[in-house]
């Protein structure tokens, strides 16, 4: 695996070290850029995939609107939050991985492995957690009768783009890429019935 | 380790046996005693250096002589890429689909459903392969041929404008999408998701051909994504720089 650029945009010195320390024993050798919210604004790389440590209690209000800014700044990047607490799905949608504050070291540790996993090229993608949420699951169910990003946004009222990140999450956690093969995996999973199914 | 025209045919099986589609798609059957690599091509009047480098850049994936395979003709490129289509619609699809029946035969009654589900999947990829396969063949090279005929006994005329005008291939490589998705899919479901069958040696070559022919299918698109559509649009554009 190439070496990956981490850039990290959180408040204290005290976590930059203690987030510098766990990269250390993550990677072998850690590429890290200490940076602040304005040059993740200012900024574009469209091109690397990067991974970005962000605390969203640092981004300018409205959060949605700078996080999106970031999100397309970086559209090759991997996210990733830190936070004492859940963020919003308005939010944490944008996010790869959300790291929290009072995770356990075995559990933060293993969530940076996934992030830089995530980021080879091998397209076996498996995040550390393959069962499906039940909003994911919700998605799935709809992807699988064959609705469009947009129907699904207005039938769960949620944001196109969270549709799409779903189906990213969805895709990733599965292994599976086609609309055709999710459809079987609903089946299979009676996440959808036999008859439903429109494949 | 790279194939020579001095390397026995027989040791180029011995060291890779994957290789065996590719010898058929050259019409290089098998009982070749100790005959080399030149030797066998002459007899089947096989351009020996074309047939090197497609057996190396598929046996070595660091091998990949973009610059040596765009100085072939176009017609021995597009010839070598339809015998591929029509190894993976006669022999490769066919057999994949004997596999999934067999396994359906030979399913409790439980996983009848569970293997419905995967035959009907397989035969929507197969269309869409088909299809994908003969919109190439006749929409695309045709034209691809006629242009390089054209250019190569430097008789272009009107016609050939309007086809690099109206078809220029950078649409097709546009929309040149990647069929080996619903093959990753299908594994994943059979490996991941699938109760086991009860004839496990059925499953296991199932899947076996599924890996071989996403490879396979990977290498060809490689092919057609790094040699002939580069080649092709190096035709167009001096094509168009004389009469355009």
């Amino acid at each position: 695996m190439s070496r990956i650029k981490t850039l990290i945009a959180v408040k204290h010195t005290l976590i930059v070290r203690g987030l510098m320390h766990y990269l250390d024993k993550v990677l072998p050798e850690p590429d890290i850029e200490i940076v602040d919210m304005m040059y993740l604004m200012k900024n574009k790389n469209g091109e690397e995939q990067l991974v970005l440590i962000i605390e969203p209690d640092l981004l300018s209000d409205p959060k949605q609107v700078t996080i999106d800014k970031i999100y397309k700044n970086y559209n090759q990047s991997k996210l990733v939050s830190l936070s004492s607490n859940e963020l919003p799905i308005s939010i944490s949608s944008y996010f790869d991985e959300n790291l929290f504050f009072n995770d356990s070291e075995d559990a933060f540790i293993e969530k940076l492995r996934c992030i830089f996993h995530l980021c080879d090229d091998n397209p076996v993608k498996v995040t550390g957690n393959s069962i499906l949420s039940e909003r994911e699951k919700e998605v799935l169910k709809a992807v699988a009768l064959g609705h469009s990003n947009k129907e699904i946004s207005s039938e769960l009222s949620i944001s196109t783009h969270t549709v799409i990140t779903h189906r990213k999450n969805i895709t990733s956690k599965l292994g599976i890429k086609s609309i055709a093969g999710l459809t079987v995996y609903a089946v299979l999973n009676n996440i959808i019935s036999n008859d439903e199914m429109n494949l | 380790m790279q194939f020579r025209s001095n390397t026995k045919m027989a040791d180029v099986i011995h060291c890779n046996y994957m290789l065996l589609p590719i010898l058929n798609r050259f019409n290089i059957q098998l009982g070749f005693g100790d005959k080399t690599v030149s030797e066998i091509c002459k007899e089947r009047e096989i351009n020996t250096d074309f047939f090197l480098v497609i057996v190396n850049s598929f046996h070595d994936h660091d091998y990949f002589p973009q610059g040596k395979l765009l100085e072939f003709p176009l017609s021995l490129i597009i010839d070598y890429i339809q015998k591929s289509h029509s190894y993976y619609l006669e022999v490769k699809v066919p057999q994949v689909e004997a596999l999934i029946t067999e396994l359906c035969h030979k399913a409790a009654p439980s996983q009848k459903k569970q293997l419905t589900l995967v035959e009907r999947f397989f035969s929507e990829y197969k269309s869409e392969l088909t299809e994908h396969i003969m919109d190439e063949e006749n929409e695309v090279y045709p034209n691809v041929i006629s242009l390089d005929e054209a250019y190569t006994a430097g008789k272009i005329k009107e016609e050939h404008l309007g086809l690099i005008h109206d078809h220029p291939i950078d649409a097709f490589a546009k929309k040149h999408n990647n069929v080996e998705e619903k093959l990753y899919d299908l594994k994943n479901i059979i490996i991941k998701y699938l109760s086991p069958a009860i004839d496990h040696t059925i499953s296991d070559t199932l899947l076996t051909e599924l890996f071989r022919l996403e490879r396979d299918l990977n290498d060809h698109a490689r092919i057609e994504n790094k040699v002939m559509i580069p080649k092709v649009r190096m035709i167009e554009q001096e094509i168009l720089r004389r009469h355009g």
